[in-house]
């Protein structure tokens, strides 16, 4: 196992060395890497290194064994997913799919995939969500894969994709130009691979070791701390006690009147979905398989690229800064229940009912929509059960 | 209630090392679906983490307090001891 750890180092020094800037960004993509179906989506405005990037992954997992789409609206559902072998059909009258080499190939990439259309995405889409593929009434099932994609929102020729697409991308991994010593470095890292920073990159790992990595780390349990905590924080961005979920207003307009104005759920458009769990889950056991340890500091590292694409914003003039706002409070909010012992409270209530500790908790939940969602719960369970008689 | 969930609060009340506060008198009337309804009891309209940001500072503001507090009485104690000495010289006891 270390030897295959050794080798998973190797593959982030061998990007680092040509890929300069933007560091953890690539470590998570790397650890994104570790299990099995992985879906990377790179996004960042162009010319900062989201093909560079992709292909640099692709070549150290897959070798030349990959196939990348660049994405354009012409390019249509036959050449992605499979076309009709027309002289079967001509000949004997049979639907013969020719299956595309995206959909066989181990290393799939989609180049500026805002730009392929909505048909094609469809396809794409369906393989992420099912493995398996469709073409005129046949299916084929996907093997295990490594799906990166990239994209700039922002340019000329976008499709809107739904946000179910993008929900099926692990990580969202953002990018940012290069600092002015950084670029120096480019220079020099360029020189050093006399421009063939794509080429130059050699295969780290195999697909029986990369296979045996995502054996290993599918097995891996993480203790129930990190387990509380991941599903904490995104039940935190996703409660809301009105329903934003089903609510045609949504935040800031649904807030207004609300006791919880000036809590994170009203700087939250569109709540995280439950994939962001998986994802986080996923991409926390990768660092424990790797690094052997996994602080509390690093899994709030992660975080944000596994919920960043996955949800919207009421203010998203400045993306980065207000998840890092919302982060931050997100932490102290998550201290602050440990501090005030909300859990002791709550495993001693589930227990057996006390007026007293009811009273504490009641008062609690004031400041805290997602222990009230809990202690909600609990009210109902007693007053099923006859304990508290005047529950309004 | 689940077993995951059960499990993590177990966990997380044996690392509890607070007490657990007495109830506010409001806490006893209030019902929380009335609560969230909307009628809000007149409270602060601060979020948890801010409440728990300015509970850090008054923490903090009375651990100084209390050090000065401290200093000031050992300053007071050494300026009676010496006013005392100084009195009993003056009327010559030493």
């Amino acid at each position: 196992m270390s030897e295959l750890k050794a080798k998973v180092r190797m593959l982030i020094s061998e990007i680092k060395s040509r890929f300069i800037g933007n560091e953890k960004a690539v470590e998570v993509a790397i650890l994104n890497q570790l299990h099995r179906r992985s879906a990377t989506l790179i996004r960042a405005p162009r010319g900062a290194g989201k093909s560079t990037l992709m292909l640099l992954l692709l070549k150290g997992l897959c070798g030349d064994d990959f196939v990348v789409i660049s994405g354009a609206s012409e390019v249509r559902r036959g050449e992605v997913i499979g076309r009709l072998h027309i002289p079967s059909l001509e000949r004997e009258g049979v639907e013969k799919v020719i299956w595309s080499e995206f959909v066989k190939s181990r290393g799939k990439g989609l180049d500026e995939v805002n730009r392929l259309n909505p048909y094609t995405t469809a396809g794409i889409y369906h393989f992420m969500q099912f493995g398996e593929v469709w073409s005129y009434g046949k299916r084929l099932k996907i093997s295990d894969y490594i799906l990166i994609a990239n994209e700039n929102p922002n340019d000329a020729g976008t499709f809107i994709h739904p946000p179910p697409f993008y929900d099926r991308f692990d990580v969202c991994i953002l990018l940012r130009t290069l600092s002015l010593s950084e670029k120096f470095r480019l220079e020099e890292t360029l020189k050093k691979f006399k421009g063939m920073l794509i080429e130059s990159m050699p295969q780290v790992l195999d697909a029986n070791e990369l296979e045996e990595i995502r054996r290993d780390v599918s097995e891996i349990e993480l203790d129930v701390e990190t387990l509380g905590m991941i599903n904490m924080v995104v039940r935190d961005l996703q409660a809301c006690i009105r329903d934003k979920e089903f609510a045609d207003v949504k935040p800031p307009a649904l807030c207004s009147g609300c006791h919880f104005v000036r809590e994170t759920c009203s700087k939250i458009r569109e709540p995280p979905s439950e994939r962001s769990v998986i994802s986080l889950t996923e991409l926390a056991k990768a660092k424990l398989w790797l690094e052997g340890g996994l602080s509390e500091d690093s899994l709030w590292e992660l975080i944000p690229w596994t919920i960043m694409h996955r949800a919207s914003l009421t203010d998203s003039r400045n993306l980065l800064s207000s998840w890092a706002e919302i982060l931050s409070k997100e932490r102290e909010k998550i201290r602050d229940r440990e501090a005030r012992g909300h859990w002791l409270i709550l495993l001693k209530l589930s227990q057996s009912f006390d007026q007293k500790l009811y009273s504490y908790a009641k008062d609690l939940s004031l400041e805290d929509p997602v222990f009230a969602e809990e202690l909600r719960r609990l009210e109902e369970k007693w007053s099923s059960e006859g304990v508290l008689k005047d529950l309004k | 209630m689940g077993e995951l969930f059960r499990r993590y609060m177990e966990v997380k009340a044996r690392k509890y090392r607070g007490f657990i506060q007495p109830p506010t008198a409001e806490a006893e009337r209030i019902s929380l679906p009335e609560f969230y309804m909307g009628r809000s009891y007149g409270r602060f309209l601060l979020s948890s983490s801010e409440a728990y940001m300015l509970r850090r500072e008054i923490e903090l503001l009375t651990s100084t307090v209390d050090k000065l507090r401290f200093y000031m009485k050992i300053l007071f104690t050494m300026i009676l001891v010496l006013l005392g000495l100084l009195l009993t010289k003056i009327i010559g006891v030493w």
